[in-house]
């Protein structure tokens, strides 16, 4: 069954198609889960969520780009949406950009620990790095889906890489 | 020295290929929340029908009520008493001269009771009547006075020889009496009596000491209708007199009460005509007493609701545009006061007024702002020339794009992330006018409900909202200030006195026209479960 034909399926309840597209596209979907939550628990409970949005409004899809692009925007937002709920977003010290030394020693170190301390960040922090870094949008973007400012979405990202900067140069430290 | 790297491209490089498989338990759940979702939808249908199945009955019952009236035991037959009972009428006539000012009440009585006794065959039947009928001991006294009136004016009546002819062509009980000498009156008296006792002893229903005092009334009565006859035939006073006595004799070895009472009566007929008079006049007084002790048929009830707001149809009231786009209803609040009036025992109508919000969600939107001739037209911008507004998803890049010289063209996206809302707040004020209909009444009751209610529209707005991100668009421009709904629900009822009920009643609610513009598909309907205190009063 070609991806149209599944969407088709889909598009009418079918469980059966359902379950195929889930199989398909569930360990992509499952890893932003994971970079956007802060544990593996929430990152179950967004994919499940994720997946009866993407059911319920599958519909919607019109054939428009890519239907992973889609799919994966679905999931963004479903993680986006629990900390819009949540209001987590008042962090205090957002002031100046730190235009500071981003480069770090490129020595191995293991996908688990970066996920790890990505999982680790404040929640907006979290987000903004995975937006950015990870999934590619520019700050004006991410500013108007967490409905801050560009520069506040700047000084989190720089904030975010500090952070992140110094517990991989940890990790090497300790690794040495 | 090792390499450096921007941290950006470490964790680039690192999850390009990052793909987790997810625990096995995700698929059941993800399964179970579409199987929830799909139970939440198919709940509207369900109500639906169930509303109409309802209305059906609701309006068939009622139409039943006036179609088929059920037969009220308690009204008199008044044909009858009309054929049977000429001379008594004009006796009572004549008891109007004697008392004009209470004499209608107390010969309406008179008719009434002697009817009974008149009935040409079953005596069976009057007998057992007014043993049932009249349980209490004073409405018997007060039987056995009014009879003292039949016979005070019966004798009145004697002297004039046009009614007695009167008497005798119309009854024919009267006529069978012709036949009897005069003599003989007091041996047919002690037959029916005997024969009227037999008949009241095969009445279980009855208590035995009223059994008695109904035998002794009864056939008093019955003596009376022989005297009426005889009195009529001879028209010669002294018999009268005889029978008069040989009904004292009778009543004598029954019961002492009553030739107590004879006895009185014959000595001053005129009397006791006043106390029949009083003793009607305080009897009714007390049936109007007890009809107001049942008849608190006003009712007040505050109620709340939470409502829901749905469409029968696909479409949107906002735009055509909108019409496939995932809609959901709000659930809000109605509230209000309701005021009911018992027309029967199972019967009321009802009305008052309610505040009712509604409101709707649609998603699958982008938002923007733009000249106002790209926006919606639904909606009511003032006179602004760049407003926000919202665009069905994917729309915004087949507009037209703005030519450069006019700086109010320009469309700027401000939210595609998907997640944008455009939603509908109406509020209503909501003047119902309903029947309902009784189904069960006891401590716990049910009941059906039907009508309608008219809806005055108060304040509406149309907003927009991107997570934390809200902006009113305006109002919308195509809603009627005066629209209508057809109603249908089912009530539960549990009384905890006599005054006081919680009521719980889920409704449906269809508007009939809510938009002036009738190119709207958008079929809207409400369902609140309205639950409230009842005070009878």
């Amino acid at each position: 069954m070609t991806l149209e034909e599944l969407i088709i399926q889909c598009k009418k309840q079918d469980a059966q198609a359902q379950a195929a597209l889930y199989k398909q596209y569930a360990s992509i979907l499952f890893s932003i889960c994971l970079k956007y939550s802060p544990n593996y628990a929430e990152a179950q409970d967004n994919l499940q969520d994720a997946f009866i949005t993407i059911f319920k409004r599958i519909e919607q899809f019109k054939g428009k780009g890519s239907f992973e692009g889609w799919i994966k925007r679905i999931t963004v937002n479903t993680a986006l949406q629990k900390y819009r709920k949540q209001k987590l977003f008042e962090i205090s010290d957002e002031g100046q950009l730190e235009e500071a030394d981003t480069e770090v020693e490129d020595t191995g170190v293991p996908l688990d620990f970066l996920l790890k301390i990505i999982q680790e960040l404040p929640d907006r922090y979290r987000l903004v790095f995975n937006l950015y870094v990870l999934d590619g949008y520019s700050h004006k973007e991410i500013g108007e889906m967490l409905q801050i400012s560009d520069g506040t979405s700047k000084s989190n990202l720089a904030r975010a890489r500090m952070i992140l900067k110094t517990k991989v140069e940890g990790y090497q430290n300790d690794n040495k | 020295m090792k390499e450096k790297k921007h941290i950006d491209a470490l964790f680039k490089e690192a999850f390009k290929e990052f793909e987790a498989t997810p625990p096995a338990n995700a698929w059941e759940n993800i399964q179970a929340g579409l199987k929830k979702e799909k139970e939440e939808r198919k709940i509207i249908p369900i109500w639906w029908k169930l509303g109409g199945v309802a209305a059906l009955l609701a309006l068939l019952l009622t139409a039943g009520k006036f179609v088929f009236p059920t037969p009220d035991t308690s009204q008199p037959a008044v044909v009858e008493i009309n054929k049977t009972t000429d001379t008594i009428q004009n006796g009572s006539e004549e008891m109007q001269l004697n008392s004009p000012n209470k004499a209608e009440i107390a010969s309406e009585e008179v008719v009434e009771e002697a009817s009974k006794n008149d009935m040409p065959d079953p005596k069976i039947n009057s007998v057992a009547n007014s043993a049932k009928k009249e349980n209490s001991k004073t409405s018997q006294k007060s039987i056995q006075k009014e009879e003292t009136g039949i016979a005070t004016t019966v004798i009145s009546n004697s002297k004039k020889k046009d009614e007695i002819n009167n008497a005798e062509t119309t009854n024919p009980l009267f006529k069978d009496n012709v036949t009897d000498p005069t003599s003989k009156t007091v041996d047919a008296i002690a037959d029916q009596k005997h024969a009227s006792q037999e008949e009241n002893s095969t009445d279980t229903s009855v208590e035995n000491t009223n059994v008695k005092e109904s035998i002794v009334e009864n056939s008093t009565k019955d003596i009376q209708v022989k005297k009426d006859g005889v009195r009529k035939e001879t028209g010669i006073s002294d018999q009268v007199i005889k029978t008069e006595t040989g009904i004292a004799q009778l009543e004598k070895t029954e019961k002492d009460n009553s030739v107590v009472n004879k006895t009185k009566k014959e000595d001053a007929n005129k009397t006791s005509i006043y106390d029949a008079i009083a003793e009607a006049k305080e009897i009714e007084k007390e049936d109007i007493q007890q009809k107001g002790a049942n008849a608190r048929s006003w009712e007040v009830t505050p109620n709340v609701a939470p409502v829901f707001y749905g469409s029968l149809t696909e479409g949107s009231s906002l735009d055509p545009s909108f019409a496939d786009n995932a809609q959901s209803g709000d659930v809000n609040v109605s509230y209000g006061v309701q005021v009911s009036y018992e027309l029967s025992d199972r019967l009321k109508i009802r009305s008052g007024i309610s505040n009712v919000n509604l409101g709707y969600s649609t998603g699958g939107i982008d938002l923007a702002t733009g000249p106002v001739g790209v926006a919606l037209r639904s909606i009511d911008y003032g006179d602004r020339n760049v407003v926000l507004s919202a665009f069905d998803r994917g729309e915004l890049s087949n507009l037209p794009m703005p030519s450069a010289d006019d700086p109010f063209g320009e469309i700027t996206p401000k939210s595609t992330g998907g997640n944008a809302q455009i939603n509908q707040n109406i509020s209503y004020y909501e003047v119902p006018m309903e029947l309902s209909y009784t189904l069960l009444d006891s401590k716990f009751g049910i009941h059906m409900i039907g009508g309608f209610s008219t809806l005055f529209l108060g304040d509406n707005e149309v907003s927009v909202q991107d997570g934390n991100f809200r902006s009113s668009l305006g109002e919308a421009n195509n809603l009627n200030s005066v629209s209508f709904s057809t109603n249908v629900g089912l009530g539960f009822g549990y009384k905890f006195s006599k005054r006081l009920r919680f009521n719980v009643e889920p409704m449906f609610k269809y508007q009939l026209n809510p938009y002036s513009d009738s190119s709207v598909s958008y079929r809207p309907y409400y369902l609140g479960v309205y639950s409230g205190l009842s005070f009878k009063f």
